[in-house]
């Protein structure tokens, strides 16, 4: 693919603080990429003090303004934003500026999205707790975006290796999920995955939902859940013609989802997921955004504070995240066009 | 240094409509077996004659009344006889009431002799819940009946899968109600119960790992207070015994970190917690080790396996490590309490 034709993606730095740079840094430093070009959103300082700590030196064009930036066809180039912060670069714990800094960048690279000077947005790492536009607060990224993009049922569902996930109660106590569990949450999760597959241009949905109890409450004698709610979701779901299984138990619906029965999972809660990455190795997982109008990647993982600055952050996960953006904004505006 | 102590062994024959036997038949071929433990099978004389002829394992199969008649040559499998199949009604890969009957009365018999002292500890094939409770005896499960016929009130489960030990703080109930059982006298018996399991398993100063309930260990009470009211006050009085206990850490790194070796064994607080960790790691076969009884018991980890019943095709991987890690456990035991 010639230069011009490859999607081109805004990608900010996230959360300076932490290893956000660094890993967007160490994705460029393996060279030009085939399935797009990447616009860098951040501060040119920053940016170079982050190629010092990593030894890095390549070339990347900086402009001042989007208009001469986009007129480029080199494989990446920088917007510099002039934000300043580079004495919080890897300072290793969260802080407002930095906050204010990530979401701004977020900001700027989702509304240039929406004016079609970009094929896509993916953001590094950031954290919830600083997460400020002005002096407003927001509780994370959704929110933002929800707002910004006008886009009320912006949703985000995660990308593990060839399977979606979604999950129905993510960071509730525990004590709290089975009331959250009702056929109507469950039908909805099974809709944005459907969603989210098709959206991928997945032809064939194969959903497994996982169940809440153990042996997935074993005909009703330990936990209704799965007979009151789960199931006439599952019922409900494939009268709208959707493929879907369950309520499969839970320490087995991983094992089979790897195996390839099914490339849909839906989670009742957050553990019933991540022991199972965890315990397979899985460490990429991206994150994307479905009902949205602009593609939107991310990273699952935080800010990694504690390796910031070191040079030794896992970027595997960064380049995922831009892979997937790459691939639905070649999807939705084919080659040369 | 004198030969090994070689403990003698009750092996339950299981369902005799599933692939209980012919795992046993199977494992009782097995040189490795032979060389650590005196075994005997507690089962049907005629379905263990059907099963070395479905294997094709070479050998003999012995009916015996008592056990001072038992000699433990290879390539003998001796069975103490219940004679309780009758094998041209037995229909192999469906439940079955009388395999059902057949296998509580194995377990109730082997439970019964290892109390007793006869035999140094018991191993258990597998049974089909659906088949006791057609039989009349309604238990969820090995656990429960052997608790009942132990007369113990305490009892955990623990899974062994490679270098992953996991125990369970609650098993067999809903979510909601294993949420409600997660309360420090519980734990303190589980985490007492593993401490005591894990030196029995060969390590002198076990390292144990305790899962939080929550999301991130509840993140200091924001995704919810069980660690901070139930299970950090736990750990703290048990450290004060003496023991070597570290958590709560998140759930979804707490199992990977123990299989990696920095624990020897890990508490789960409930049972896809522990169960899913197990699971994920691939390894197909593990054990199952019932905690708090007062006799050793370890059994498969897998069901009756009636798809493969009758075929000969069954893998007997996981009874013989059950074999074996009983056999530790049995002589671990023997070295503590009798030092010679």
């Amino acid at each position: 693919m010639k230069n011009k034709d490859k999607p081109l993606l805004a990608v900010t730095l996230g959360d300076i603080t932490g290893t956000g740079p660094e890993i967007v840094v160490k994705v460029l430093r393996e060279g030009p990429r085939d399935d797009c070009r990447l616009l860098i959103i951040g501060d040119e300082q920053v940016m170079r003090s982050t190629f010092d700590i990593l030894g890095a030196r390549f070339d990347l064009p900086v402009f001042q303004s989007i208009e001469d930036a986009v007129k480029s066809d080199a494989p990446f180039v920088m917007l510099d934003t002039a934000q300043g912060g580079r004495e919080l670069l890897a300072l290793g714990h969260p802080h407002p500026e930095a906050g204010r800094m990530a979401a701004e960048a977020l900001v700027g690279a989702a509304k240039l999205a929406m004016d079609g000077r970009v094929d896509g947005v993916v953001y590094a790492p950031l954290v919830k707790e600083t997460l400020y536009i002005e002096e407003r607060k927001y509780n994370d990224e959704t929110q933002i975006l929800r707002e910004l993009l006008r886009a009320p049922g912006i949703k985000s569902v995660a990308k593990i290796g060839e399977i979606f996930r979604v999950t129905i109660a993510e960071h509730v106590p525990l004590k709290k999920v089975p009331d959250l569990i009702t056929s109507q949450s469950v039908l909805s999760a099974i809709e944005l995955l459907q969603e989210a597959l098709l959206f991928y241009g997945l032809k064939s949905s194969r959903i497994a939902v996982a169940a809440l109890n153990p042996h997935a409450g074993e005909g009703g004698l330990v936990g209704r859940e799965e007979i009151d709610q789960i199931a006439p979701a599952i019922q409900e779901a494939r009268a709208k013609g959707i493929d879907v299984s369950g309520p499969i138990p839970a320490d087995t619906v991983y094992v089979r989802a790897f195996k390839g029965q099914f490339n849909g999972v839906v989670n009742m809660y957050h553990d019933q997921a991540n022991i199972a990455l965890k315990m397979a190795g899985f460490g990429e997982i991206v994150i994307l955004f479905v009902r949205s109008p602009v593609i939107i990647t991310t990273p699952s993982h935080g800010p990694a504070y504690g390796k910031a600055g070191k040079g030794t952050a896992d970027h595997n996960n960064m380049r995922a995240s831009i892979e997937v953006a790459a691939f639905l904004a070649q999807r939705k505006k084919p080659r040369g066009k | 240094m004198s030969e090994e102590y070689k403990p003698l062994l009750a092996i339950t024959m299981g369902d005799a409509a599933g692939s209980g036997p012919e795992i046993v038949a199977k494992t009782l071929a097995d040189p490795e077996v032979r060389a650590i433990c005196r075994p005997v099978v507690i089962g049907d004389a005629a379905t263990m004659q059907a099963a070395l002829e479905i294997t094709g394992v070479s050998g003999e199969v012995r009916a015996i009344e008592k056990l001072a008649a038992a000699s433990f040559q290879d390539g003998i499998i001796e069975v103490i006889d219940l004679h309780n199949i009758q094998l041209d009604r037995l229909t192999r890969g469906r439940v079955d009431p009388m395999a059902g009957k057949a296998a509580y009365e194995y377990i109730k018999l082997a439970t019964d002799m290892t109390l007793a002292g006869e035999c140094d500890a018991m191993v258990t094939s597998a049974i089909n819940k659906g088949a006791l409770n057609k039989a009349g005896y309604h238990y969820d499960g090995h656990t429960q009946l052997l608790a009942e016929l132990c007369g113990a009130s305490n009892v955990a489960m623990m899974l062994v899968s490679g270098k992953l030990r996991v125990s369970h703080v609650t098993t067999h109930v809903s979510l909601l109600r294993a949420i409600e059982q997660v309360r420090p006298e519980r734990i303190l018996t589980v985490l007492r119960l593993t401490d005591e399991a894990v030196r029995q398993m060969g390590v002198a100063e076990p390292r144990l790992a305790v899962a939080g309930l929550n999301p991130h260990s509840g993140e200091g009470g924001l995704f919810g207070d069980e660690e901070i009211k139930y299970i950090t006050p736990t750990i703290e009085e048990v450290r004060r015994q003496g023991m070597n206990v570290t958590g709560p850490l998140p759930p979804d790194s707490v199992f990977l970190r123990t299989y990696e070796g920095q624990f020897d064994a890990a508490v789960a607080m409930y049972h896809d917690q522990g169960h899913i960790a197990v699971k994920m790691l691939g390894i197909t076969h593990g054990v199952n080790v019932t905690l708090g009884l007062p006799i050793i018991r370890t059994s498969v980890d897998h069901g009756t396996n009636f798809g493969k019943a009758g075929k000969g095709t069954a893998d007997p991987t996981s009874l013989i490590l059950a074999i074996k890690l009983a056999g530790v456990m049995c002589r671990h035991r023997r070295r503590f309490s009798c030092p010679s």
